[in-house]
């Protein structure tokens, strides 16, 4: 009877012992799909929309492409994704059936981003309500149509490659590089891109005003005209946190947007962390 | 009997003029340069405040005075964007005027959470003025967001 007890006692902690990790990977994960914006993307930019169903526009050079619904829908979503689909989708660019993404997936960012994270990330959107929702066909360029280009463009401009923190940096900095670079993939619409749509690294962070929709996405860099190098770290922080640039003016760009479902969601260290990264940048002017 | 006619008519005609004076003489960019004045003030404010309430610079004493200046100026709000309309250095959109109950909407709400500022201002609480400014910020975002040029 005795051992009997013990045993179901063990089950007991042993299972909740269990639930407890799950809980904290979903959580984890939660928190993890924030810093990576993710629902800024794939949520419809629409009152009403389900988050992460997928649908929102997204306009370039190239045409239009409209991201798609990442729910555990196993006909419309990514419901039947293994965890290695998942993961090489991030690292690799491609879809389960080897097909490449066009860049418009931030992978050339999400490159660097660490295994346990992208399964929490996975944890977490297999634990929302499947949605059954098929995004509309891309609306591209004649000559970006086949994933064939999207394929050639990735053997020129795509390094897979996993963060490496820097040993001479401090930790915090080092967690501000992963941020940044990676899964918050900021300079994806700060840095400049090239003519081929590549972003070009020389000039990280220093700006984009060539927009298909003409908003002018300003230089954070810490150059103190063009940039933001008259803000302290706090003030960046504060700024992640609530929108409010140092002159006490709102901002009401698509960062606004960022700031409502990313950056406000993440930890004051986090978004202190990311601060100091940003604060050690190259101070660089705004280009044409 | 026809001196009489023309003196109402007279007065008719003053009055009318006096009183589509303040509309009429108004050209729209400098209707632009007062909301855009109006707009620096209350972020003046509103950073002073932000400042104060962080506990980086400013005084304690002076977040009432903040908070009575910011709903000084909020009231202004809705007439400054009245029989308005964009000009080229202006960032605001001319959805401001093609959808009068959205942006009626947005500004009712920057009214409320200046005036929930208002609740706490006095009271010293540092946390709970943050909270309420957290709100007012939101607000104004909120509105930049729909009804201002993103160009920042």
């Amino acid at each position: 009877m005795r051992s009997c007890l013990v045993a179901i006692a063990t089950a007991v902690l042993l299972a909740g012992g269990n639930a407890l990790a799950q809980d904290t990977v979903l959580s984890r994960g939660e928190y993890l799909v924030h810093a990576g914006g993710c629902i800024d993307c794939h949520t419809e930019d629409r009152d009403g929309a389900i988050p992460l169903s997928g649908g929102r526009s997204l306009e370039s050079p190239f045409g239009t492409f409209y991201s798609p619904n990442i729910t555990p829908d196993v006909a419309t979503g990514i419901g039947a994704w293994s965890e290695e689909d998942f993961v090489r989708a991030f690292w690799e660019g491609v879809d389960p059936e080897g097909d490449h993404y066009y860049p418009a997936f931030p992978y050339t960012s999400y490159t660097g981003v660490t295994r346990a994270d992208l399964l929490a990330i996975k944890t977490y959107l297999f634990s929302l309500e499947p949605v059954a929702k098929t995004a509309p066909l891309h609306d591209l360029a004649w000559y970006v149509t086949s994933r064939i280009a999207a394929g050639a463009w990735k053997l020129v401009y795509f390094k897979p490659a996993r963060f490496v923190a820097a040993g001479d940096q401090s930790e915090r900095w080092n967690r501000g590089a992963y941020l940044v670079r990676h899964l918050g993939h900021c300079g994806e619409c700060h840095t400049p891109r090239g003519i081929l749509g590549a972003t070009d690294e020389d000039r990280e962070l220093a700006g984009n005003s060539n927009t298909p929709d003409g908003e002018v996405i300003p230089n954070i860099t810490p150059h103190r005209d063009d940039g933001i190098g008259k803000w302290s770290a706090d003030d960046i922080e504060y700024f992640l946190d609530t929108g409010m640039l140092p002159d006490g003016d709102y901002v009401g760009s698509t960062m606004s947007m960022v700031i409502d479902n990313s950056t406000s969601r993440l930890t004051r260290e986090d978004r202190l962390a990311i601060a100091t990264y940003l604060k050690s940048l190259p101070a660089q002017p705004t280009g044409d | 009997m026809r001196g009489t006619i023309i003196r109402v008519f007279t007065v008719i005609a003053v009055a009318l003029g006096v009183a589509t004076a303040a509309i009429a003489d108004t050209s729209p960019e400098d209707a632009a340069k007062y909301r855009q004045s109006l707009m620096k003030a209350l972020s003046g404010h509103n950073g002073m405040l932000s400042l104060t309430v962080r506990g980086k610079a400013g005084s304690p004493d002076n977040v009432a005075s903040h908070a009575d200046a910011l709903a000084t100026l909020s009231a202004e709000v809705a007439a400054a964007f009245e029989g308005g309309g964009t000009f080229e250095d202006s960032e605001a959109l001319a959805a401001i005027w093609d959808e009068p109950e959205a942006f009626a909407k947005a500004v009712a709400n920057f009214d409320a959470a200046v005036a929930a500022l208002g609740d706490v201002a006095d009271g010293g609480d540092m946390q709970a003025i943050d909270a309420a400014q957290r709100e007012i910020g939101k607000a104004c975002k909120g509105c930049h967001e729909d009804f201002r040029q993103k160009d920042d």
